[in-house]
């Protein structure tokens, strides 16, 4: 490091962003020539601050590429990026051959973006998916259908991430998320793969649904028509699953199939396991006994540069939380710690998952802005009066498999204690 | 055997962010480090038989990325490092890892969501808008050195936070 008497330099030390702003004495650049000459984890840390720079940016960029949260100056930003595309479009698609299109994009719901060699780009309906590209859909009611020329149907649904390819056979890794598939017969000795973070599903021809948890700790397959083989990465275990049933591949427990039951008419979340996101409180509750609840958590929507504060239940896209019927009410003790807006979202798929209609999104707006703030309140929520977000033909056999709150910013103190579904 | 143009755009590619970091470590301005990179890929392509290797073409892009960066800063009267400190640095770029490239963006997105929003707007003014830290202190209304120690503080921050992703990704 530096030698005694000159300023020493840290790894959180500020020096390297006065040294970019040229603000350092003379002084202080030359202890700093000398302390980065003489110590290597400091050039590290210098470098990874440069690298952490260069990355940031490059976020940050692509998250307002497409929709400018702020006015921003175009001719700047615009031209290095003309200038990049036109060298790697010089190196990428004239020189390399151009990768076959593996399937066509033909429907798209809320933000869904293409990302390939040329980095990530909203991606419109009518979009050809290249052998190598991802596909991914951001915030849970989004979603995207892709069609292969087979005629093989997948479905995606929100926050969910799959990369297409062709090695010889449909492969489509799936990093998040939930897609459903409706697989063409296949040919001999070349099924289709779905591959997971933890799992392997080998499928000839059939209908199915996968769910991959974020972080890969869990896949849930589910299988409509047909079977498929799937495939336990950690253990190397194959299990056939047949139509009706469903199997988990997750290092809890070895996978085997297990009979899909019927999705009941009723649910309750579980307080202190049945949330994903939300911060667990102990705290009174509307009877003034300790209850168990869930504090709503910000989640940051870097395309609206803004963050939501959100409490949801766990994805149950195979399993299904509750049919969802003509006398379906949802239920919620809320307390909000100062006034503000709640929306209440039940996200639904088709009972049998259907590749070409993968969800419907119930929304009920204000269910918290006329409320008392800092009292607890049940509401009863009929699904009759939520509206679909999506102007689609209401399925014949609604099953629900995430319910939400939301609120806007600022931070209202949204706290969730009881949920539950009742059909009356 | 000499590359041709494709695999010398597929190398740079690759290695995008860490020619960028070379010229990064001497730059502040995205944009001005996009020029470098950007040129760099010209001059690259404009006669692609010149490397033996992508090793070769490697270090010749450190090398050529470095000297750009410092004719910019130099062009704008702007401080620098010692020649040999850069090049150093710059060897020591070849040593990062290249193949956790995607893993470190998937975590730096989700590192990125955990901030408040106070600490992503200064990230967002710094690195987005490649504003100085006086600049920034003045629209946020704070001193100089409150700005660099918050920045510094966030960018420790990230780093760790990237980190434990990627180990508990490995």
């Amino acid at each position: 490091m530096a030698d005694e008497g000159e300023p020493a330099v840290t790894e959180c030390d500020p020096t390297f962003e006065r040294l970019l702003d040229g603000d350092l004495s003379p002084a202080e650049l030359a202890a700093l020539n000398a302390a980065l000459a003489a110590d290597p984890v400091l050039r590290r840390a210098f470098l990874d601050r440069a690298s952490l720079g260069v990355a940031i940016a490059e976020q940050l960029k692509l998250a307002a590429h497409v929709e400018p949260v702020r006015p921003r100056s175009t001719v700047r930003r615009v031209v290095p990026w003309v200038g990049i595309a036109a060298a790697v479009f010089v190196a990428v698609f004239l020189f390399l051959p151009r990768a076959e299109a593996v399937a066509e994009v033909v429907a798209v719901e809320g933000e869904v973006w293409r990302a390939g060699a040329s980095g990530e780009e909203r991606c419109p309906a009518g979009t050809k998916l290249r052998s190598g590209e991802t596909l991914r859909t951001s915030g849970p009611t989004a979603g995207a259908a892709l069609l292969y020329p087979d005629g093989t149907r997948v479905a995606l649904g929100g926050d969910t991430a799959v990369t297409v390819s062709s090695p010889g056979f449909k492969l489509l890794q799936v990093t998040r998320g939930d897609v459903s598939a409706d697989v063409s017969p296949q040919p001999p000795g070349r099924p289709m793969r779905v591959e997971t973070p933890d799992a392997v599903v080998e499928v000839v021809g059939t209908q199915l649904s996968v769910s991959a948890a974020s972080g890969g700790k869990q896949t849930d397959v589910g299988v409509s028509h047909g079977e498929v083989r799937v495939t336990d990465r950690a253990r190397q275990d194959t299990i056939t699953v047949k139509a009706g049933e469903a199997a988990t591949v997750s290092p809890a427990a070895r996978p085997k199939p297990r009979i899909k039951s019927v999705v009941p008419p009723t649910w309750a979340v579980d307080p202190a396991t049945g949330w994903q996101t939300g911060t667990l409180v102990r705290m009174p509750g509307p009877t003034g006994e300790e209850i168990t609840a869930a504090r709503a958590e910000p989640v940051w929507k870097k395309e609206r540069g803004t963050a939501f504060h959100q409490v949801m239940c766990h994805n149950a896209w195979v399993d299904g939380l509750f049919a969802i019927g003509p006398t379906t009410v949802l239920h919620c003790d809320i307390l909000t710690e100062q006034p503000g807006f709640v929306q209440a979202f039940v996200v639904a798929r088709n009972a049998v998952p259907d590749p070409s209609c993968w969800a419907q999104v119930h929304l009920m707006d204000g269910i918290a802005k006329n409320l008392s703030a800092g009292d607890w309140h049940t509401l009863h929520l009929p699904l009759k009066d939520f509206k679909l977000t999506r102007p689609w033909t209401p399925f014949p056999n609604p099953c629900a498999y995430l319910v939400f709150f939301d609120t806007q910013v600022p931070d209202i103190g949204l706290t969730v204690g009881r949920v539950w579904v009742t059909a009356e | 055997m000499p590359l041709d143009a494709a695999t010398v755009g597929r190398e740079l590619l690759a290695n995008r962010f860490r020619v960028m970091a070379v010229a990064a470590v001497v730059v502040r301005e995205h944009d001005l480090v996009d020029d470098v990179f950007q040129q760099v890929v010209v001059q690259a392509l404009e006669d692609p038989a010149r490397y033996a290797d992508p090793t070769h073409l490697l270090r010749w892009a450190l090398r050529a990325a470095r000297h750009r960066a410092i004719d910019v800063a130099r062009s704008r009267k702007r401080l620098v490092l010692d020649d040999s400190v850069y090049e150093v640095l710059a060897s020591e770029v070849e040593e990062l890892p290249a193949d956790e490239q995607v893993a470190r963006v998937k975590a730096l997105r989700e590192c990125l969501a955990g901030l408040s929003p106070e600490a992503k707007r200064l990230l967002a003014m710094r690195h987005e808008d490649g504003l100085a830290c006086g600049a920034i202190a003045q629209k946020v209304g704070r001193s100089v050195d409150a700005v660099y120690q918050s920045l510094s503080r966030t960018h420790a921050q990230l780093r760790k936070c990237v980190q434990r992703r990627i180990e508990r990704g490995r």
